[in-house]
């Protein structure tokens, strides 16, 4: 019955006319479709571009952990302590300041400091501040711009901290 | 007149889109939780206001030496029995203040230990510091000088005598 009523409407060829079957791409063969990692590739792009422009500071340095982790809040001034990563500045010094907005630049010392968390401070008082100092330097150095920021009108801050590795101490 | 489908319900395709949709959180929620800064909160106190110290009777004195190692009212206490010496000196109920002060020549990564320990306290017994002062040493200075002697001179070389 379906035999006759297919050879009525398409004559000889029963598949004469049709549409085409609807295959689904099921990756048979062995093969991963490259368009599913395609779309996830765009849409991955936009977001690492994102989270690197978002990110004012990308200083390479080892933060102190701790369980206690408050979220220093969105757009934070910060203040940066690092050693010298390159050789030839091995075991010097490295202050650097953002405002939040801009990315991170180099500063002489905690003087600067202050002028520069004043201006920030005078612009935006409830502006929130990090610390972002490595582990290892010397405490009187952190001291030293805690009193800068202090003098300049700072009533808050964060110290930025990292996650304790699993199962270890801090 | 009737409108021949072909005898195929119309629908639309909502499995692309609820998956796109999953992905679009999970992105979200992993990009939040990566450029998030996180740390210890730290109250400055005001640029006109004084030094708001209280009085040395009513607090409990811990330093951070420049080897990293405490000492608790002038005795060398262990990071790991600094809770429970800590405990019958503060209170549980009406906690009196510690103060801390670290030597300009510990390490950072070493007051931010002590601090985080006090923070979290003994899980087991519930105890924690609630009131934790860590004054610059520009403000123990100028309380010093106020009170006339060094709060913390009473520790073996853990007074002023070995900040800047």
């Amino acid at each position: 019955m379906r035999r006759r009523r297919g050879l009525f409407r398409d004559g000889a060829n029963p598949d004469l006319g049709r549409r085409p079957p609807f295959r689904r791409a099921t990756g048979a063969g062995g093969g991963a479709s490259a368009v599913p990692l395609a779309t996830l590739g765009a849409l991955l792009a936009p977001f690492l571009l994102l989270a690197l422009v978002t990110e004012v500071d990308r200083s390479p340095l080892s933060l102190p952990a701790s369980r206690v982790r408050l979220d220093a809040g969105r757009g934070a001034a910060s203040v940066v302590i690092a050693r010298g990563a390159r050789e030839e500045t091995w075991g010097t010094l490295v202050y650097r300041f953002s405002d939040g907005k801009e990315a991170s630049r180099r500063l002489g010392g905690p003087t600067d400091i202050f002028l520069a968390a004043l201006r920030v401070v005078t612009e935006d008082p409830e502006r929130p501040f990090v610390i972002k100092a490595d582990a290892g330097v010397r405490y009187g150095l952190v001291d030293d711009v805690l009193e800068q920021l202090r003098k300049a009108g700072v009533r808050e801050l964060t110290l930025l901290t990292r996650a304790p590795e699993a199962g270890g101490t801090p | 007149m009737r409108l021949r489908t072909g005898g195929r319900r119309a629908e639309i395709p909502v499995a692309p889109a609820a998956g796109l949709a999953v992905l679009l959180i999970l992105l979200v929620g992993l990009s939040s939780v990566f450029s998030s800064q996180r740390g210890l909160l730290v109250r400055l106190p005001g640029r006109s206001e004084g030094v708001a110290l209280p009085a040395p009777a009513d607090a409990a004195f811990l330093s951070v030496l420049p080897d990293a190692s405490l000492v608790l009212d002038g005795e060398p206490v262990a990071i790991d029995r600094l809770l429970s010496r800590l405990e019958p000196r503060i209170g549980r109920n009406a906690p009196r203040p510690v103060i801390l002060h670290v030597s300009d020549d510990a390490p950072y990564g070493a007051m931010v230990a002590v601090v985080d320990l006090l923070a979290i306290g003994d899980r087991s017994s519930g105890f924690r510091v609630r009131r934790l002062l860590v004054p610059t040493h520009a403000e123990l200075m100028e309380w010093a000088r106020a009170l006339g002697r060094d709060p913390f001179g009473q520790e073996g070389g853990g007074g002023s005598g070995e900040r800047r």
